[in-house]
Formats: structure tokens, sequence, C-alpha cells
């Protein structure tokens, strides 16, 4: 049996991230991949979606261009599309199994299975680690009388756009994926319906700036249905006859679409693991229980990412896997980390830290500065004007406790709000800090000015 | 009404366990004598059963705590009794990729142990640890997330030192990197015990403090720091108390083995047709047994709130056996009332179970003397330390064939071995001590004596 120091079961963004943290701490490291180096983030998640996303915004642009003078009529060729779509993937995949390939990380190919306590299985062949970080991550979950297959997509198949737009599609879903993918084919042409079961889409974050996510989609002509679920499907001859119920249940409608992309979520893949083997304990949702160190129930096994808890963000992945490997190699780590959270939609929205309601709840004395978009010099020139940035903090202690926006390059002005959040930050850190003029960024020191009534370019009322 | 499960009497002598592991979790259907806690008594682990059925409400200690029999551990709802904030387990549930939380879903009131496995069940623990930690805003500000820079926490956590105890010099109390590095110097500097040097009569009643431990300068980050827990803990604690109270006393003297080694080898074929290896240790053992009888003060313990020394017409010998989880010293109970094979295949049992940790309480408790087997490592010699309540224990060395001065003046190869008794001179005089060790030796070096003891 070959034994190594630490052994990371998959290659998502977590797994590569703990086997090249592990072997830059001078372990031996072996990585197993069942599928493709990159998992599902760079396969069949983030990376192909933003392609998608970026080509779809790019048509968008060029058609709202007019407004400001610029005309063009521009065409789509899906193929060259999938083209370059698959050629970013193959770069980065690439780039991956190169990074674990010069940091002298072993890779085997194949599924693993737990054989004991620190052994895996993998085609018959057995490996010993002193240390295992399980990072399988997830999967689509199906939604009860809605089977994958032809008609009914999950996300993996709704990036194959070569193999056609629909005229009609549903999308059950206002999460990420289903916002994300829902705007793709509604910017390609499709006549997109999107429903969500809560009241708001994106149950999880701020309401005001989802709602304002949510009426930017409309107004470009996404139809958004919240309080709504599927109930079930009929194959008629124009199509997929789709019964919608109010989420309370009541009354009933049709609706008539071609092809239906279920995003209603995922969910940790543990199976065929042998995670009995080793002694690792999931909790009642499937996810394997981990402390603050990655450690799970088993001596020795860590689990990151999406198989270990939410939320199921790939950046949140890549820092546990770096504790995990750390702890392996006998340093102390803890993830005790801010996780922002971003959807990639035109207007793209990002959070991090508490929400108004989740600050209230912890006890603070919550106050909110907002300074709207419509109010930025820079946002205007991008010809967006649509957005909004939030502020939360203590009002006795003016600590920072949440940032809220929706917004163009809303996922990159997130990161200032997290480095605040991170290192401590009041609200005034954030106003006395001189930001570049005219960005987007200034838009989060006038929140900041908001929350003390001082911003300068809106009446503080 | 929950009830309470209390921590039961694991053994005779056993006032308290430690709580090593939860196997089940807040909120988990026990089913009756279902393990559901791993407890840790004296130097064995064993898995406590739930005494009823019914729903695990409230774990009320934490893994690494030490509770006292009949002090409660749990508490436990009666199946079908309604328990607010308990859920049944739904059935397996998808997450949305991004959103997760159901809205509205009460944070946990769970306090984050870093130290040992403790499983962090609620999804808002990642997405936002302010709200783990900030609970109530009175009770969060001395003892929630501190306030500091993750620089900080990460030097803070190289050097092991609680953040909550640097002063931050930041806004609002920020720790930064240079108040960590400030406060790690100043606890370098600090003297390690003051005492003696400024009174030391004061000295007299009472014992110092145990010394401070400072890392050398620039070295820290090359130090790894390991709870001291379990069975090590125990070690460390028995050990502590013995060295402290026995007034431990070393005698040592030599055996020649030769015609013992020449019986086994006779008897060894005859034993193997029973099943059993048949080492020294159960010569060795009969020995003691014997000699205890001689000198029976060997064979007490002090009682120190009565004042009395209690001696014993009992002979249960502990055998120290080294185990990957540290020393263990399962007794033999009543050896005098067992055959040499007997002793053998019982002192075989008792370290294979030693070694598997599998050792139940009674069998690690109430040894009147003890015998540690150094030779299977090989030390020429060594001072062994009491197992207290015990007043002696006889360390047994390695059989080496050595020049040996024979009574006619010739010298001759014999096998010879090493004997040091380490006994607690307040019980035992030195000439009591030496005796009992010549005893032993007349015994081991005329085997057929012990004839009379089989």
């Amino acid at each position: 049996m070959k034994t190594y120091d630490l052994i990371v079961i998959g290659t998502g963004p977590g797994g590569y991230h703990a086997a090249i943290r592990g072997a830059q701490l001078g372990l031996k490291v072996l990585a197993v991949e069942a599928g493709e180096v990159g998992g599902v983030c760079l396969n069949v998640g983030c990376i192909p979606t933003k392609a998608l996303l970026h080509a779809a915004e790019t048509l968008h642009h060029l058609k709202v261009a007019e407004g400001f003078g610029v005309k063009a009529s521009p065409e789509v060729d899906l193929k060259k599309l999938a083209a370059w779509r698959e050629s970013v993937v193959k770069r980065l995949t690439g780039g991956v199994a190169g990074l674990l390939k010069g940091n002298r990380v072993e890779l085997v190919r194949g599924y693993a299975r737990f054989a004991g306590p620190k052994e895996i299985e993998v085609n018959g062949e057995r490996y010993g680690g002193k240390s295992v970080i399980v990072a399988t991550g997830s999967e689509p979950v199906a939604l009860k009388g809605f089977l994958f297959g032809e008609d009914i997509w999950d996300s993996t198949r709704a990036l194959k756009v070569e193999e056609g737009i629909p005229k009609r599609l549903l999308v059950i879903g206002g999460g990420a994926v289903g916002l994300e993918l829902g705007q793709v084919y509604h910017r390609l042409g499709s006549e997109v319906t999107l429903i969500e079961f809560m009241p708001e889409i994106l149950p999880a974050g701020d309401p005001e700036t989802a709602a304002l996510l949510r009426k930017a989609l409309e107004k470009e002509g996404l139809r958004v249905r919240t309080g709504t679920k599927a109930v079930g499907y009929e194959k008629k001859k124009d199509g997929l006859h789709v019964t919608l119920e109010p989420a309370q249940g009541g009354q009933g409608e049709t609706l008539v679409v071609d092809k239906i992309l279920v995003a209603v979520g995922r969910k940790p893949r543990t199976e065929g693991l042998g995670l009995e083997k080793a002694g690792v304990k999931v909790d009642e949702r499937g996810f394997i229980q981990v402390n603050a160190r990655m450690e799970t129930s088993a001596p020795g096994v860590y689990a990151i990412g999406d198989v270990a808890r939410p939320p199921l963000l790939a950046h949140k992945a890549m820092k546990e896997g770096l504790v995990a490997a750390e702890n392996a190699a006998g340093k102390n780590a803890l993830f005790d980390f801010q996780v922002p959270s971003v959807v990639y939609t035109g207007p793209e929205w990002a959070g991090v830290g508490l929400t108004e309601e989740e600050a209230r709840k912890a006890g603070y004395k919550v106050k909110v500065g907002k300074f709207p978009l419509s109010a930025s010099g820079r946002a205007l020139t991008l010809g967006g004007a649509e957005g909004l940035i939030k502020v939360v903090g203590d009002e006795e202690t003016d600590l920072l406790l949440g940032v809220f926006l929706v917004g163009p390059q809303a996922g990159e002005l997130i990161a200032e709000a997290t480095l605040a959040l991170e290192m401590g930050a009041t609200v005034s850190d954030l106003a006395l800090t001189v930001h570049a003029h005219p960005t987007l960024s200034e838009g989060l020191m006038e929140a900041a000015e908001a929350l003390h009534r001082q911003a300068i370019h809106i009446l503080n009322r | 009404m929950p009830r309470e499960i209390l921590m039961p009497e694991l053994a005779e002598s056993v006032v308290e366990g430690e709580i090593l592991k939860w196997l089940v979790e807040e909120g988990d259907y026990l089913k009756k004598d279902q393990p559901f806690v791993e407890v840790m008594t004296d130097k064995v682990t064993v898995e406590l059963p739930s005494p009823y059925e019914g729903v695990l409400l409230k774990k009320l200690a934490k893994e690494g705590d030490v509770v006292k029999v009949h002090a409660p551990i749990a508490l436990l709802a009666e199946p079908g009794e309604a328990v607010a904030g308990v859920k049944e387990a739904p059935p397996v549930q998808a997450v949305e990729e991004r959103s997760i939380v159901e809205p509205g879903l009460p944070p946990k009131e769970e306090k984050e142990d870093l130290s040992l496995f403790k499983p962090d069940t609620t999804q808002v623990v990642v997405k936002n640890p302010f709200l783990q930690e900030t609970k109530p805003k009175e009770e969060a500000r001395p003892q929630g997330r501190v306030l500091a820079v993750p620089a900080a926490r990460k030097l803070a956590r190289e050097l092991g030192i609680p953040l909550e105890e640097v002063p931050g010099s930041g806004p609002l109390g920020r720790v930064r990197v240079e108040d960590v590095r400030a406060y790690a110097e100043r606890r370098k500097a600090q003297p390690a015990p003051e005492a003696p040097r400024e009174a030391p009569p004061a000295l007299a009643p009472g014992f110092p403090p145990p010394p401070r431990y400072v890392p050398p300068k620039g070295y820290e980050g090359l130090e790894e720091r390991v709870p001291l827990r379990g069975i090590r803990r125990t070690i460390a604690q028995g050990l502590w108390q013995s060295h402290l109270y026995t007034v431990r006393t070393l005698n040592v003297d030599e055996a020649d083995l030769t015609e013992l080694v020449a019986l086994r080898e006779r008897l060894k074929p005859e034993a193997e047709r029973q099943g059993v290896k048949l080492t020294y240790l159960p010569f060795i053992f009969k020995a003691v047994v014997r000699a205890l009888k001689r000198f029976p003060v060997l064979n007490t313990s002090l009682d120190e709130e009565r004042q009395e020394i209690v001696y014993k017409r009992y002979y249960h010998i502990g055998l120290a056996v080294a185990t990957e989880r540290g020393l263990i010293v399962p007794v033999v109970r009543d050896a005098d009332r067992k055959s040499i094979l007997e002793l053998a295949q019982e002192i075989a049992d008792l370290s294979a179970k030693a070694r598997e940790g599998r050792l139940a309480p009674e069998e690690v408790t109430g040894s009147t003397f003890t015998v540690t087997n150094i030779g299977s490592v090989g030390a020429l010699m060594s001072f062994p330390i009491i197992n207290v309540p015990d007043a002696a224990i006889l360390g047994v060395h390695s059989i080496r064939k050595r020049p040996w001065v024979m009574p006619d003046g010739s010298i001759e190869a014999r096998d010879i071995m090493y004997l040091s008794l380490s006994f607690d001179h307040r019980l035992v005089d030195g000439a009591e001590a030496a005796a009992f060790t010549r005893e032993v030796i007349r015994l081991l070096e005329n085997p057929e004596l012990l004839l009379l003891e089989m």
C-alpha cells in the first residue's frame, strides 16, 4: 500500500487549494479526482457560467449602446461561443493540473472510497494517508415531479448553449444559479420565466437589495414570480404545460414552455465514499460535520467545501482547504473568516456580513446607510444607474457589520467591504478613506457617510 | 418533564469521569442502552449507555470537562414529549447553492470549543461569523469574537496566546499585530514565580506554584501545542501526586536467574500445549506475592486523612503496560490464589486489553503493589515512580548474560537481572525494603522454592 502524508479526495477549488498548500508545507500529497481536475467550479460551474454571462452581457451592452450613440447589429454564433467557453475552461483546468504537478502533488484518477479510518481505495488500489481531506463537493438536487432529462435541465446541461436556445424557458429557483443562467438565456433570446418559492429572490440575502435586483431583471424583460411553486408538468404538442401554484397552495395556473431549468439547490456528494468506514459523521442534511479546524468526527480526517457545510461557495471551499491542509501539517489554523456572496447577473448583487435583521437579532443597535447609484457619476457614465449600496453598522460602537449592494461590478466592490469587516473596521473608517473619483467604490464611502447623515451627493433626510 | 442523565458510578473508588467525546448530538433520538458518550475514568474509557429512551435535549458537559459521579451530564426528553426547540430530524434536503439559510432560522446557542471536535451544526456559522459569536450583546462583548485584524488572530494562534487576553490598541480596542507581539514580549519578560526571592520564609507552608513555561525567544513557531487530555492528563496527575506525596527511595539489587531461565525453557512447551505463552512475569509475580506475605509492610497504603496505615491481606498486583495511548496499569486480582499458568494467561489478557483500550474500570484499580517490566524496553536501570496508593513498586529489567563470580571464585557467564525497588520511605524502612528485595531474589534464584506456592 502506498502511503502519503495527505490524501485529498476531489480537485475542485477546495481540493486543489488543500493539495497545493499541503505540498507547500512539505507534505507528500496524493490528490484523487473522479472527473475533471478543477471540479464543478472550473468545469461546469462558476467559470463556464461567467463566460456565458460575459458574452450575454456584451450582447446586451451592444443593444443598449444605441442609447448613447453607439449603433451595432450584433449576432450570436453559438458554436463559436461554446468553443470559447470551452477554451476558457481548458485553460484554467490545464493551469490547475500544472500547478498540482509543479507542486509535486501526485494525481490519481478514479472514485475514492474509504477502506478504513485513514485508508482509501481507488480503482482497487489502496492508499494510506496520515491525514485525509474530503473535498468531493456537491451536485444539483432534483425537484419532485421534474426528472432531469431532455426537457428538464440541470445547471450543467444549461451551459450547452450550442444545442440551441429554447423559445420559452422556465427557471425554477431564484438563487444565484437560476438568476445567472436565467439571464443568460433571456439575453440570448429566450422568453424566460423564473419562479421562486420564497417571497423574494435570494432568500438568504438582504431583501431590499434583492428586490432591486429583481426589479432590474424584470425591467430587462425577465418574468420573475416569487412566492410560487411548480407542482408538475405535462408534455403536449405545443410544449411543456407546467402547473404553477402559489407557495402556500391555492388556485393553480398553467404555463407553457419549451424547456425547464431546475436550479433549486445542490446536495453534498458523499454517496459511495464509505464515510462510515472512516467513522465520519454527517448531519441530518447530509453534510459532513466539521469544526472550525475543518476536522470531522474521525481523527485525521477533514472535510471542506460544499460537502462540509453551506454556503456552497468556491471561495469558502478554497479557504477551508487551506485551513485543513495547514492543520494536517501540524499548524493551528481556524476558519474564522467573513464570506462574501456574489450573484453575477447584470446588475450584479453582492453581500457580506450581517443583514439588518441578523444584526438586530444579534443584539446590535442597528443603523443603516444607503447610497443609490443613481447619484453616482461613475454609474451614470457606465450606463447603469440602477443600484444601491447599503452599509449596516452598530450605532453604539460604529462597528461595521455588513455591506450589501446591487449594481455594476458589485462582485469587485464587495472585496473592500470584506477586508473592512475582516479588519474590524468602523463605518467611519470607510467614510474617512479617500476613494478615487469617479468610481463606483465612492458609493461605499458615501453609504458609510450616509449612515452618519453626512453623505454629500444625496440629501440626508 | 425532561430527565437528567447522571454520571454513573463506574467502579468503586471512581469519583469522577472526563467527558472524552459525545457520540450523539443534541436533538438526536436515543434508544435505551444506546451508547451516547465516551467517558474516561482513571485509565479506561467507557461508552455510557443511555439509561432511558428519548431525545437528547441538552449536553450539560463539554468534551474535556471532568464530571463528578452523580452529577448530571445530559438532559433527556421522554418519547412523545413535545419539546420546544428540538426539531424532529428532517429528511435530507437540498440547499440552494448560494442562499441556504431558511429565513428566521434562530442562531444556535453554542459557544465555540476549538480544542476538541465539536461540529458546527449551523450554517449561520460560516455565513456570518459575527452572528454566531456575538449573541446578546452584554455577554457577547466580553467573551464573544474578539475584535482583531486577521493577521493578529493568526499570530496569536501561532504563539498560543488567547486573543481575549491581549489588550487592543486600535479603535474599539481592536487587536493589531503589534499588540499581540507586545503582549507576547511582556509575558516572556515576566519573572516566573516571584515568591522565593521576596519572602523566603513564606515558602515553607505549601508548595511553590508550578513553573511557568516560556518558549525560547524566536522559536515559538517551531513549537506545537497539544492539549493535556485523556489518559495523558490522568497519567500526569497520578504521577504528580505520587511525586509530591510519597517519599520515594530506591533499592537496587541483582539476581542470578540462570536456573529460572532453564526452568522456563523446560516448562514452555507444556504451557504452549495449554495455549499459554509463558514469560518470566508470572514467576516474578509469584515471588513478589510470597515476599509480600513475609514483609506485609510492603503491601500497605497510608490513609492520610485518618492517619492510619492500611495493611492488606489480599494481593492485587498491578502491571505497568506501555501502550500507544500511554501508560496503563491493569491489575491482577488475588495473585496469591492463582497458579503460574493462570497468572500467565491473565497477564497476557490484560496486556492485550490495555493495548486495545478495552479495560474495564475495575481492571485498573485497587492494586496493592505494582511491578513494572522495564526489561522489555531495555534500560540498564531505572527508578520507578510509585503507583499511589501502593507503598512500593518493583522494576524488573532485562535478563542478560553477564560475568558472575561463582561461590568457588570462578567467573561464569550467567543470566543476570537487575531489580529496582522504589518504596515510600514513610511506610517502609530501608532495611525492610532491602530484605524484601533479597527475598524476591532468593525465590527467583531458587525457583523450586516457588513450587510451594503452586
